[in-house]
């Protein structure tokens, strides 16, 4: 794969979340828009305009990599809660207090000098378990409509796809940097095909939730 | 990638990589399987029940019309020969009374005669038995004509065609049904059955010249009783199955159809 492959690939991965932001306008225009959906809107928006922040100012530090991979745990952990329903309230709360504090414990002690990879990693094993667990919570409610209409089994289907094919790269994000600085250029480039899948997965979910005006991903 | 140790995270990652991928995808598609196989247990189910809600329903409707027929009978052969033999006796017994007093007593014996006759017939009338739906309905527009105020006239084009002797029944209570209500509710002066006969449907028209009628308002009426006739014409035309419309008469009126498919 040659450099400029991997910059198009990269490009392509930006500007794919320009599809669920611009389908979520329209989800915006529904009175009682689905909270869950409005979340992970949010968080696409906070990852082009980080992307694209990360593109016009160079900081050090991967700055804003890091406040995306914040951004992008609370965010879906908000979304699984009001998806989950508000009985899990304790336990969103204490994974959330966890998570941060991991977070900056790893950004400021463990990984200080490199990227934070384990805080990544746990993001990403987290969000399988809570995709995985959603998939088991729709199937059994039985939606009496088709499952691929309903918005969070495309959500679910792009946080599980997105963290379980991107894994093993957060979780060998400094070995690849560091060791296999020949080759980084097609893992990185297989992260972004994965994140451009997820973007379009998203923009699908969004989709359908401005088609239905029953089907709400929240539960009480 | 070229020593060892490297070679061996590459492994590492591809085969971790592809596994959580092919562990995603199989959950995926095990959940959309399932749905899908529970989605389609659950159509069967309902299916069985509708089928299940329908012979009941068939079997109620049957046995209404095995218990008007017996109620029939019994009226036309018991009470019909204790009326004849109730005129025989009391004619004989007022054969000294004036003659004004036994012509009040014969009218009045004849009118009650007539009346379980009439009734007689309403529950279960002998041509549908013996000469078809046709004749039946025809005979129906004849008496009610005579009956009512309303001119009830009846019309057939094509041939008739034989159906089932249950299904003959069904249309018949509906048409009787439809009529009944044009008589009851639709203020008509003319009230018109059609039958067309093609080579594999019949279609009914019971059209009438009166005020017409809102499907749904009488269907969601709160008082009790009201809208059961739609009700028991809907079931009738399920158990057919017959498709039942209601349309506008030009220029006044209800055109109700009726189309059955043999």
């Amino acid at each position: 794969m040659t450099l400029e492959q991997s910059l198009v690939i990269s490009y392509l991965s930006d500007g794919s979340a320009l599809l669920p932001i611009v389908i979520g306008f329209l989800l915006l225009q529904k009175k009682n828009s689905d909270r869950v959906l409005l979340y992970l809107w949010l968080l696409t928006i906070t990852a082009f305009l980080l992307d694209i922040s990360s593109v016009l100012i160079v900081l050090g530090d991967n700055l804003f990599g890091n406040i995306y991979r914040l951004a992008e745990f609370h965010f879906l952990l908000v979304s699984y809660f009001f998806a989950f329903g508000r009985k899990t309230l304790k336990l969103f709360i204490t994974i959330a207090i966890v998570y941060t504090s991991f977070f900056f414990v790893d950004l400021i002690f463990l990984q200080a000098k490199q990227l934070t990879s384990f805080s990544v990693t746990l993001t990403a094993a987290v969000f399988i378990i809570f995709s995985v667990l959603h998939f088991f919570k729709l199937m059994r409610d039985l939606p009496s409509t088709h499952i691929h209409q309903l918005p969070m089994f495309w959500v679910d289907t792009a946080v599980l796809v997105y963290f379980a094919g991107a894994f093993f790269i957060f979780l060998l994000r400094n070995y690849l940097i560091e060791v296999l600085k020949d080759d980084q250029i097609v893992y990185w480039s297989l992260h972004n095909i994965l994140n451009i899948i997820k973007n379009i997965l998203f923009a699908i979910g969004l989709w359908h939730a401005t088609k239905s005006p029953v089907v709400k991903s929240e539960t009480r | 990638m070229a020593n060892s140790p490297d070679n061996s995270v590459t492994i590492l990652f591809l085969i971790g990589t592809a596994a959580m991928l092919i562990m995603a995808v199989v959950i995926i598609l095990f959940v959309v399987f399932y749905q899908k196989k529970v989605l389609s247990e659950q159509v069967k189910q309902q299916a069985l029940e509708v089928k299940y809600q329908q012979q009941m329903l068939l079997a109620q409707m049957e046995s209404q019309e095995d218990e008007r027929r017996r109620v029939a009978k019994d009226l036309h052969d018991d009470v019909g020969l204790m009326l004849q033999a109730l005129r025989t006796t009391t004619l004989a017994i007022l054969q000294n009374a004036p003659e004004e007093d036994r012509k009040e007593v014969q009218q009045m014996v004849t009118e009650v005669t007539e009346t379980v006759r009439r009734i007689c017939w309403d529950l279960m009338p002998s041509s549908l038995e013996y000469f078809g739906l046709t004749e039946a309905v025809d005979e129906m527009c004849t008496r009610l004509s005579s009956r009512n105020q309303v001119a009830v006239t009846f019309s057939f084009h094509g041939e008739a065609t034989l159906i089932e002797k249950n299904k003959q029944t069904l249309l018949y209570r509906m048409v009787q049904e439809l009529v009944g209500n044009a008589l009851k509710h639709a203020k008509a002066s003319a009230i018109e059955v059609v039958f067309t006969w093609t080579k594999n449907q019949l279609q009914i028209n019971v059209l009438d010249n009166g005020v017409g009628f809102d499907r749904e308002a009488v269907k969601n009426r709160a008082q009790p009783g009201h809208g059961l006739g739609l009700l028991s014409l809907e079931n009738r035309s399920r158990l057919l199955p017959a498709k039942l419309i209601f349309e506008h008469n030009f220029p006044q009126g209800t055109n109700a159809s009726v189309t059955y498919s043999f």
